[in-house]
């Protein structure tokens, strides 16, 4: 197989551009398509401080190795969710990471803000911890980014992620949701940070190929929580669809950012809060995050 | 060939060569859903691993939540855990084969 740039020996084939490339051309490609995501969206200029959440996974370990290679000035916030080793291991690899190349890694722990690890959010409240954990690192994220005074949290999520999410959503008719996903939510409220997904026109694979290229070591071993999850049951049905029809998940997302997005999206926004407890942002009185904090204090 | 899987991790021998593309078929891997890993080198679809060769099917899908509306849901059947159940066949005949008489 040939690289469609140089013609030399191909290293990744990309049916879904009708293309393969060889190691240099394949992460020239990638950085392009993050330029791009970043200037269609608009999702930072050159001089903004972004805060990166990474947790030791491909996507957000290659996302920060694009931007620091682009020049951002660019900050690692690793969110310790405290699942055993998984965490252990992960967060190692931010550490080891940011250490040779010599860029900022901020370390915030679940179990100090929330009151438990997310294995202790498990036993507490006798249900899966995902919709915990999902909650707790968006708010946490947040309140990292005011704190140190960024405008802009960039998160690794990929197209699978958001293909995925999206067939979520229209599966169950969640029109809120479908109203709001997007690769660039603006700050729409002071005490709202801009939340941006650089990584969304490249799959789960090219991520891969990326860090595995660039030599990044990444954990590869999965949440233990995750097994069986629903999202994983939709990346797979989507990628037997890929297989069928290549272009088929660009198709569908970029489609819905397009032409479906528009139709969902409700007029009045939403009215947004400030938490009576934490001052962050809610569409309540006291925000969720706090609620989840009173949950756990309450059952231990 | 030595096939290495991850998650959890674990070896397979098999006999002969093929290609990347027919691996994959036979074990009923998704071809988008890993990277096939020839010591530091990425295989595509139509390179051919030799039976003396060592490679990794390393996944790339990682991530995962439970939905709302599978709250209550009974434990997901094993076709989206981590890997299909070719693998695992696979996985059990080589032991199978690999046991002394």
């Amino acid at each position: 197989m040939k690289c469609r740039k140089c013609g030399g020996q191909a290293v990744l084939e990309l049916r879904r551009h009708n293309a393969a490339f060889c190691a240099p051309d394949y992460l020239d490609f990638f950085r392009k398509q993050v330029r791009e995501a970043i200037r269609r969206f608009r999702m930072f200029e050159k001089d903004e401080s972004v805060l990166v959440a990474v947790s030791g996974s491909k996507d957000s370990l290659g996302l920060w190795d694009v931007l620091l290679g682009e020049g951002y000035a660019s900050t690692g916030l690793y969110l310790d969710l405290g699942i055993f080793d998984y965490s252990r291991e992960s967060k190692a690899k931010c550490e080891a990471f940011a250490a040779a190349r010599g860029a900022k890694l901020l370390v915030v722990s679940v179990e100090e803000a929330v009151g438990a690890p997310i294995p202790g959010v498990q036993e507490a409240t006798r249900r899966p911890p995902c919709s915990a954990c999902g909650l707790s690192k968006r708010y946490l994220m947040n309140r990292a980014a005011l704190e140190h005074g960024f405008s802009v949290v960039a998160t690794g999520h990929n197209l699978d992620d958001e293909a995925a999410t999206l067939f979520g959503s229209i599966l169950h008719w969640e029109t809120g949701s479908l109203a709001r996903q997007s690769p660039m939510l603006p700050a729409t409220h002071p005490k709202l940070v801009r939340r941006v997904k650089p990584l969304f026109r490249l799959t789960e694979r090219e991520t891969a190929a990326y860090a595995f290229l660039r030599r990044i070591d990444y954990i590869v071993e999965e949440c233990p929580f995750s097994r069986g999850a629903t999202s994983l049951l939709y990346k797979d049905i989507l990628n037997r669809l890929e297989d069928a029809s290549p272009g088929a998940k660009h198709n569908f997302l970029y489609g819905f950012l397009e032409r479906g997005r528009p139709v969902f999206e409700n007029p009045e926004g939403v009215q947004l809060n400030e938490c009576a407890r934490c001052g962050q942002v809610t569409t309540g009185t006291l925000c969720a995050f706090c609620k989840l904090v009173d949950r756990i204090k309450h059952a231990r | 060939m030595k096939v290495i899987l991850r998650n959890p991790r674990r070896e397979v021998e098999l006999s002969g060569r093929r290609r990347v593309k027919e691996l994959l078929k036979e074990l009923d891997i998704l071809p988008d859903t890993v990277l096939v890993i020839r010591g530091d080198q990425l295989l595509t679809a139509d390179q051919v691993v030799e039976e003396r060769d060592e490679i990794e099917i390393r996944p790339a899908i990682s991530g995962g939540a439970r939905g709302s509306s599978s709250r209550g849901a009974p434990e997901a059947p094993q076709a989206w855990q981590f890997e299909p159940r070719a693998v695992g066949r696979a996985v059990r005949q080589a032991r199978r084969e690999a046991r002394p008489e």
